[in-house]
This record gives structure tokens, sequence and C-alpha cells, in this order.
């Protein structure tokens, strides 16, 4: 019964630590049981730039597709894409039915 | 043995998480500091000295990872920055011989306690902090609580050995500065079966308090319940819980507990509260005589230092927060020790102003009251027992400056109140609306 209780609290503390570093979204958080009630829709954004790289990349996520990263276009778009689609922009569907 | 080889491996495991991200340092020494777990191991690695590994990890970290270096700059980390600055001042003119030890001591309490503060940069580490805090304690309040059901109450709960709370009076103090930060977590918990576990770990901490036979944490427990009661929001359905744990606690313990918690009625022929107050009157004394520096650490366990100053004075423990940090550090110390605690509730009170009915700044406010409550259990169970430098209780206070920063920083109001050393927030940070990281 003592080393199941111990075991739960040093079990419970290394998961707590492993959670502040990761900062999960609401997504995965039955993995996380110290998960808050109102979880942080996004983290703050000097987090975000002193992020270690895998941090770095969960925050920049963008929030939906096509939309762009806080503080930088979207990491899904690189900068040739970027360019081609500045030059040719993608056809309307009745431009595409007039043929030209 | 296996418990011993699990620990190790997750300190293993662990330590490259605190070099990459120093907070999860300070998680760690925190942990260590609270509840020595260490000590309950067997073998070599219950005597190797982890918090300094862990302490000096975190340094390595501060200085390799890319965390900004933030001293935020506010009333509670002014207050404490002025109490150590006042006992390095009281400790040059310490009369006692191991005056130094307990210096430094207090200074890695205080020193770690500013880091922290430094590091609580967003309401997920702040989270993470309350929970670590919480775990620390819960597993003495549990078990404490087991023990006493299991025995019916006849013999007392005794604290961790080798840590500030090992005393019978401590660990009922220290429970009942946890119990309401337990509450926090039920009430901001988002899975169901962790605000039951919390909830019956509640039940099963104030049976631990009672069992510790400690007439303090009695008249803690009293206020610090009717605290509880005046900071919820249904009043009846709570009242009603919170009544029935604490009678069932009461009315559970034996005779022999009863007759000597009813001593607290008639302390005039019980020699042990006789001799606190005999003690206080000593302390007084010692302060009147050295008003600006005190005695100085460790003075009042000295006899030959107390009878210096106070001719037929006793020489021991204090058995007061109050009385101790007063003769230790003259009237001057117990100023700026007692305007940490002022401060720590004035902040509170600004919490709970400027984020009440703010839907997602609401855990702010929920932290806001219990801690409150927390510090009402610490100052009145506090009274009788010595233990003013407690790190739990000022690492909660500094928890609390923090989350003042990001109720200003969520509304908006923060005007960057931190010596800084990376770039400063942007004004788009600040913008309403915008969720607290």
């Amino acid at each position: 019964m003592y080393g199941i209780l111990l075991g739960l609290i040093m079990g419970g503390v290394g998961w707590v630590v492993i959670w502040s570093v990761y900062e999960p979204d609401r997504t995965s958080r039955y993995w996380w049981p110290f998960e808050m009630k109102e979880a942080p829709e996004t983290a703050a954004p000097e987090q975000a730039a002193s992020a270690t790289p895998w941090r770095r990349q969960v925050h920049s996520r963008p929030a939906r597709a096509g939309a762009a990263a806080p503080g930088g276009p979207a990491r899904t778009t690189s900068t040739a894409q970027r360019a081609r689609t500045e030059k040719h922009p993608p056809k309307k569907p009745w431009q595409r039915r007039s043929g030209s | 043995m296996l418990r011993t080889l699990f620990f190790f491996a997750e300190m293993t495991a662990l330590m490259p998480f605190v070099l990459a991200r120093p907070f999860a340092g300070i998680l760690l020494w925190s942990w260590f500091s609270f509840m020595n777990p260490h000590r309950l191991m067997w073998g070599p690695e219950s005597e190797m000295p982890w918090a300094l590994i862990v302490i000096c990890a975190t340094m390595v970290g501060c200085v390799v990872a890319r965390e900004p270096k933030r001293f935020p700059v506010n009333a509670v980390t002014i207050m404490i920055a002025l109490f150590v600055l006042t006992f390095t001042f009281t400790t040059i003119f310490a009369l006692a011989p191991n005056a130094m030890e307990r210096y430094w001591a207090t200074l890695k309490v205080f020193g770690v306690t500013l880091l922290t503060a430094a590091l609580l940069t967003s309401r997920y580490r702040i989270h993470a902090l309350i929970w670590v805090m919480v775990l620390s304690l819960i597993f003495f309040g549990i078990k404490g609580g087991a023990f006493t059901l299991l025995n019916g109450g006849s013999s007392r709960v005794w604290g961790p050995p080798g840590t500030m709370i090992n005393d019978n009076n401590h660990l009922g103090a220290a429970l009942l500065v946890c119990l309401p930060l337990i509450n926090y977590l039920r009430m901001q918990s988002a899975h169901r079966y962790v605000r039951w576990g919390l909830s019956g770990a509640m039940a099963l901490t104030t049976f631990a308090v009672v069992g510790t036979y400690s007439r303090g944490a009695l008249l803690g427990l009293i206020s610090v319940t009717l605290f509880l009661w005046l900071k919820t929001s249904n009043k009846l359905a709570s009242g009603i819980v919170i009544l029935g744990v604490v009678a069932a606690a009461v009315a559970f313990m034996p005779s022999q507990w009863s007759d000597r918690m009813n001593t607290i009625q008639t302390y005039q022929q019980d020699d042990s509260a006789e001799s606190r107050i005999e003690l206080w009157k000593t302390a007084t004394a010692l302060a009147i005589q050295r008003p600006l520096t005190g005695i100085g650490f460790n003075g009042t366990y000295n006899w030959e230092v107390v009878q210096r100053i106070v001719p037929g004075g006793a020489a021991r423990a204090i058995h007061s927060i109050y009385f101790e940090c007063l003769a230790e550090h003259g009237f001057l110390g117990f100023f700026v020790w007692i305007g940490i605690s002022i401060a720590g509730w004035i902040t509170a009170r600004r919490i709970i102003a400027e984020a009440k009915g703010i839907p997602r700044l609401e855990w702010a406010v929920d932290l806001a009251k219990m801690s409150q409550c927390s510090m009402i259990a610490y100052l009145t169970a506090g009274t009788f027992l010595s233990l003013s430098y407690w790190d739990f209780y000022f690492a909660m206070l500094v928890t609390l400056a923090a989350t003042r920063d990001q109720v200003l920083l969520a509304l908006g109001k923060s005007d960057n109140r931190t010596w800084t050393r990376t770039t400063p927030l942007q004004p788009s940070l600040a913008a309403p609306g915008r969720a607290v990281g």
C-alpha cells in the first residue's frame, strides 16, 4: 500500500515535469491527468521563441489550414511555393469554366 | 529495492529535461525540498545530494537553454529580496557560533524561491508547480490519514525525518497549508477521476491533521475550514461537506485526543503551553535589547547567548513563527518578514478584484482565494511552532505574484515590470482576449 502510494507520487511528479516541458494542446489532454479545466489556446509567444525545437514546432503550428503562424508565414508553405503562388494565383472556378 | 531502482531511473530520465528547460529543475528541486523523497529510499541513493545535483543542473540549464531571464519586480519579490538583505545584515552581528550554518540554509531557500519567481512565466508552469507542491505533501496527508483510520487515532502522525516538517506540530501545519491548494487543483482539474481522487485526499489529509495531536493544528483547522467555507460560492453544500468531514474526523478520535485538546482552555495548568508563553516573553526581551539586529540565527538555542542578553531566559526553540523571527532578526527583520505575507495577501486581493467575472481568468481567482486560505493556515498554526523560513510557504507566495503577472498580461495592463535580458514583451502580447499561456 505504502509502496504503491510512493510509486504514484514519484510517477506523478515525473509526469508533471514532462507535462510542464511539453505543454500539450487540448487534443492530447487524456494523456495528461494534470490538465487544467480551461487549457490555454496558445502558449505565450516569448515561450515559443525560447522553446526547444520540438516545442517550437508545436507552438508555430497554424490553427487551421491556410492560417499563418504567429509572427511569420505558415510553415507548410515554402518561400519558393509562395513566390509561385504570387506569380500565378490559383484560378477561380468561373475562370476555369471559361477555358482561359 | 524496487522503489530505489524506480527512483534512480526516474531521476536519470528527467535530468536531460532539466538541462533543456531549467523550470523542470525548479520542479524537481521543489519536490526534494518539500518531500525529501530520497530519504524514503534504501541504499546509497538515499545519501546522494540530489537537491544539489538538481540545482547545479538547473543553473547549467539557465545558462544553456534559451529561456527569457527575467526577474519579476513585484511586492512579494521585493519584500523577499529585502528580507534576504536584512537577515544577511543581522547575521553579521549574530551571537551564536553556528549562525552561519542556518544562514546558508536560509539563503539557499530564498535564493531558489527568487529563481522560481523568475521562471514562473506561464499558467502551465504555475499549475505544474502547484501540482508538485501538493504531490509532495499529499503523500504524508494520505499516509497519515490512512494510519489514523487504521489504528483508531491512538497513535500520533509524525512528519518525514530530516525535513523542516518532521515534528508532529509542523506536519499538522504543513498539511493545513496544503489543504486549500489541493482544493484549488480539485476545482481546476479537467478530469473527473482526478477531481474525485483529490476530494478523497482532502478528507484523508483532514484525518491526518487531527491525527497529529497538535493543538496548534486544531486551531488552524478551525480557522482554515471557516475561511474555506467563506471563500466558496455554494455556501450550503460546501458547509455541509466541510462540517461533515471535520466533525467525522474529530468524532473518530479517542478520548486521549479530546483530553489533550481540552488543555487549550486550561493552558495555565499545562506545562507545555506555559513554557511557550515564557519563551515568547524571552524572545520579546531579546528583541527589545537588540531591536535592529536581534541575536541572529540559532541564537535562541544557545544558553550562553540567551543568558548574556536576558538572564534567566529559556534557551530552546521559540515555538512561534513570529517570536522566532523577532528574536533572531529584531524588529527590523520582523517587520520585513511579516511584510512578505502582507504583500502576498494584497496581491491575492488584487487578483480577485481584477479577474473576478472573467471566465478565462477564473483559475487565477480560485488560486488567489485558496492561497489566502493557506496563508490563514500558516499564520494561525504557525503561532505555536518554529517554521519562519518554510520554503513551501514562500514558494506559494511567489506563485501568487506570478499569477497576478499573468492576470495583468491577459487584461492588457502589464507594464513590463521586469528586469530582462531578452526583448521586452511586445504590446500585442498584452492584448485583451488573449489566452494566458
